[in-house]
């Protein structure tokens, strides 16, 4: 019995200690911006495209611009996005710009302990510097709201914020975004869109019980998203079995209008609504023309009606990061 | 004879997938499946011709024009009595606990349906004589603004401001329908549907059903 007690004593203490130690473990690489300049423009336009805005900003209810979301509610719990506006004590107007990278490209918060990832900063993490500072450039010109959003509410175990640094540990994917030689820019600008800002595979990916994306079911749909509807597989050869050309997939994330007549709703209908409708049109084409591809190509069908976007212009104006090197 | 049954094959068909999506939906909640899919139908109809990907025809609009109207306002709304929701059904409980917007939403559905009959002899090269919007002070890229409230609407290429980026204003290219009542046939606040390309008032519409499902249809 006494060594029963011992053994689990013993456990318990190693178990404890194990625990000290992964809360101890730092996981934000440093990051040295210093003060660069951004400019507002690009980082309003990726701050757009990347749904800061829709997530910040609880539209719905007539909330202030980025001073905190419509709550998400997930099996985990209800997560509620921060208030984001440059106000010292609601928002993060205390922060530093290298501070704003961590957070968003590595998911770490000003005070070392993870984000959970329904904030989406795994696809932000090959956000270039200059992004950061246009980002960051963005948000001081939003007006500061002194109010805090509320707390998010996430049930036990998942509200211990240390099982975070093991979750990154297992499944934590940064995406890493590279331009593909003999592809057209269109397509490696949509494959920039789709893999970062857009981050379509947040919901259009399968997610493992512990939240982190299905490599193997990357696009392939999800079935069951936090507000129990389903996110259709985006993969070329779905997409065209329904009827879908780089046309009216331009088209439709802009209006909303499918090929089949129908009318997005739910989540989709805010992606368009928030976020693809104030892209540029040659944006809403690289996207569809990365989506359709199949084995390097348009299918046949598709490619004589579509305009094949020049994204190098739209590039030129404000490519949000990840520049083609 | 032979078309009539294909016709008959095609219609049974598309009532058992549409019967199918909806699980054996019955009584009022088959009534507003069946008034859906008719606008659905005829918004598949449009959008290919309002793109220019097909010739455009100017009966057809109208015709369709027709239909999204008689879906529209209070026969949409009305198929809507507060009750329990049944499982077949695709409607969120929102709609009753939200009705003042739910109803707006219809009537812009009305107002657009009339305006895009109104359009509809205009195709898609007129003009689009929306009122330019107001610039910020602060607006970086005001000239960009000013190039969209000139440009024909054939491609309503609109370039937001970093103020609408961010959502600190409304954007510009986005009018509501119904604060206002019409001063005249065809003149509504910020769009005058007579001299406004068919697109441009189609997409109104495509906005509306979306803004509708987002709030209150489940899934997407």
């Amino acid at each position: 019995m006494r060594g029963l007690i011992r053994t689990a004593v013993a456990v318990g203490t190693v178990g404890l200690v194990g625990i000290a130690i992964i809360a101890k473990w730092p996981i934000a690489e440093p990051v040295h911006l210093g003060m660069m300049a951004g400019d507002a423009y690009r980082g309003a336009y990726l701050a757009r495209s990347s749904g800061c805005i829709a997530c910040h900003t609880n539209a719905t209810s007539g909330g202030a611009a980025l001073a905190g979301g419509a709550p998400l509610d997930t099996p985990f719990g209800s997560f509620v996005p921060p208030n984001i506006t440059p106000d010292p004590d609601g928002g993060i107007g205390n922060w530093s710009l290298d501070q704003f990278a961590v957070a968003l490209r590595q998911g770490v918060r000003p005070d070392g302990k993870a984000y959970y990832p329904a904030f989406p900063y795994e696809f932000f993490a090959d956000f270039s510097d200059q992004d950061v500072a246009d980002l960051w450039a963005a948000i001081q010109i939003v007006p500061p709201v002194p109010v805090a959003a509320a707390e998010s509410d996430v049930s036990f175990p998942f509200n211990l914020r240390w099982g975070l640094k093991l979750w990154r540990a297992a499944y934590m994917k940064p995406a890493k975004i590279s331009p593909v030689m003999g592809q057209s820019a269109a397509w490696n600008r949509g494959k920039q869109l789709v893999t970062g800002p857009a981050h379509c595979a947040a919901c259009h990916t399968g997610r493992n019980m512990l939240g982190g994306l299905k490599d193997s079911e990357a696009l392939a749909g999800n079935d069951t998203l936090p507000d129990g509807s389903k996110a259709p597989p985006i993969l070329a050869a779905d997409l065209v079995a329904k009827g879908w050309t780089v046309a009216n997939m331009a088209y439709a994330l802009r209006t909303g209008v499918m090929p089949d007549g129908d009318v997005f709703g739910g989540g989709m209908a805010e992606v368009v609504q928030a976020g693809t409708s104030f892209m540029e049109e040659a944006d809403r084409e690289a996207i569809a023309t990365y989506l359709l591809e199949i084995d390097g190509k348009l299918p046949a069908a598709n490619a004589a009606e579509t305009p094949v976007a020049d994204a190098g212009m739209t590039g030129m104006v404000h490519t949000p990061g990840m520049v083609m090197e | 004879m032979f078309k009539n049954k294909i016709l008959g094959v095609i219609a049974l068909s598309s009532l058992g997938a549409a019967a199918l999506a909806h699980n054996g939906a019955t009584g009022v909640v088959m009534e507003r499946m069946m008034g859906m899919s008719a606008m659905r139908d005829v918004m598949k109809g449009l959008a290919p011709m309002m793109q220019g990907q097909i010739p455009y025809d100017e009966q057809a609009v109208r015709d369709a024009a027709a239909v999204l109207q008689s879906h529209a306002s209070g026969n949409l709304t009305g198929l809507f009595p507060e009750e329990p929701i049944p499982a077949t059904s695709y409607a969120k409980p929102e709609i009753w606990s939200d009705w003042a917007r739910f109803e707006a939403l219809s009537e812009d559905l009305r107002i657009y349906a009339e305006g895009l009959d109104i359009s509809a002899v205009n195709g898609l090269e007129a003009p689009a004589l929306i009122a330019p919007p107001a610039l910020p002070a602060a607006s970086m890229s005001g000239m960009a603004d000013m190039d969209a409230a000139t440009m024909p609407a054939k491609s309503p290429v609109t370039t937001f401001t970093t103020e609408e980026l961010m959502g600190l204003v409304a954007r510009s290219d986005l009018t509501a329908a119904t604060p206002d009542a019409p001063t005249a046939k065809g003149q509504f606040t910020g769009i005058d549907f007579e001299v406004t390309a068919a697109n441009v008032v189609f997409e109104k519409i495509s906005q509306t059903c979306a803004s509708c499902h987002s709030l209150y249809r489940k899934g997407n």
